[in-house]
């Protein structure tokens, strides 16, 4: 089928976001997780109007980018604040970045993120199994009873700190 | 978008992330983040009061002048109007708790307007639910914001968050709000000019 002339094509917004899951994801879970926040909480009509397409997302460094129409980029990001948890694992959307085209949406906003160190080490001091780093920030496995409950309940599998809270005991509140 | 939050928890309170974690991601999101702990931290730092009568309820309100500011627990009737009915308090949190209507009826919007007490939209119960209780908790929003539009009290936008994975940015709460009704002022007040009122009354220092 022909083209719609350049003047009638709709204008796109391409965008770029991060995820932030404590397990890693793949594109169609992230895909159909967008997907239905959008239909549930716009509804058909609405998401019809928007051009709403996941065109890529990368596991290894936890970022994607999707497409959508000019006027409907506000309503996407709406809906990805909305989405809290991605195939029933606990995860954060966060845009990092809007453009008009894929070339300047890869320079500017993908690919930035420190990489990621998956090693196990137990640390005795704060009694936590270092699971992964990233620059400064670590997510660890706790021993603790109660915060295993809590991490049960958030429906998440680490806790989050930095590496200078390895030093101080205090920043556990005494666990 | 500027955005200060005022509700979260690290793993000193009910959350499972340390302090400077929290205020790591907080900021690369954009987010000024004050931790509702109850203990003295790195950040401006309120205490969550949850009491079942007037007497607790006062006596927790009297103990909490450590701190940059008070949140108090609503859902119960009579906690909600006594919450607003005492100028010491600075917000008013899940209101709606346990409830299907909102928690803020006209004696709550009057005495939360007269005693500048800020009532809560917490994003955590809308982003956490779904279907009926969703549906539910917009619905609430959409009333409280019809009711602050008529009596005037301020309303103040939190994540609630208990992880460093339910903090939200800026720029997606604002959008989100507008989706929600909210005017772009009336967006701007609840993100940043509320908040900011409310630690400016409270200001004990820099940190």
């Amino acid at each position: 089928m022909k083209r719609l002339p350049p003047t009638l094509r709709e204008k796109k917004r391409y965008i770029a976001f991060e995820i932030m899951c404590d397990e890693p994801l793949v594109k169609d879970e992230v895909a159909r997780e967008i997907w239905k926040q959008a239909l549930s909480l716009l509804g058909e009509i609405q998401v019809s109007t928007l051009g709403l397409g996941v065109l890529d997302y990368n596991c290894d460094t936890s970022e994607g980018f999707l497409v959508c129409r000019n006027e409907a980029a506000w309503k996407i990001k709406a809906v990805l604040a909305f989405v809290g948890e991605v195939n029933e694992k606990k995860a954060h959307i966060c845009v990092t970045g809007v453009s008009g085209t894929i070339k300047a949406l890869k320079r500017k906003f993908l690919n930035k993120g420190p990489s990621i160190i998956e090693e196990k080490t137990y640390n005795k001091r704060v009694n936590l199994e270092i699971v992964r780093s990233f620059g400064e920030c670590i997510d660890a496995l706790p021993k603790d009873k109660e915060l295993l409950s809590r991490l049960k309940d958030l429906n998440m599998k680490y806790i989050g700190l930095m590496k200078s809270d390895l030093e101080m005991e205090k920043s556990f509140g005494g666990n | 978008m500027e955005f200060i939050d005022l509700h979260a928890h690290s793993i000193l309170s009910c959350g499972v992330d340390t302090q400077s974690r929290m205020l790591f991601n907080a900021k690369r999101l954009g987010v000024t983040l004050g931790l509702c702990d109850g203990v003295e931290g790195k950040c401006r730092t309120g205490i969550e009061i949850s009491a079942k009568n007037k007497s607790k309820l006062k006596s927790s309100i009297s103990n909490s002048s450590n701190f940059d500011y008070v949140v108090i627990n609503g859902g119960d009737e009579h906690i909600n109007r006594l919450a607003t009915s005492d100028k010491r308090v600075d917000i008013l949190a899940h209101p709606d708790a346990g409830r299907k209507d909102p928690g803020v009826d006209s004696f709550v919007a009057e005495q939360a307007h007269k005693n500048g007490v800020a009532i809560e939209v917490n994003l955590r119960n809308l982003v956490l639910t779904k279907g009926n209780r969703r549906v539910n908790a917009l619905k609430n929003v959409a009333r409280t914001l019809k009711l602050s539009r008529k009596y005037g009290f301020d309303i103040i936008v939190t994540s609630g968050a208990k992880s460093r994975l339910e903090l939200r940015s800026g720029d997606g709460v604002f959008q989100l709000l507008k989706l929600l009704g909210f005017e772009e002022v009336e967006a701007e007040a609840a993100m940043v000019f509320v908040p900011q009122r409310i630690l400016d009354n409270n200001f004990r220092g820099a940190l």
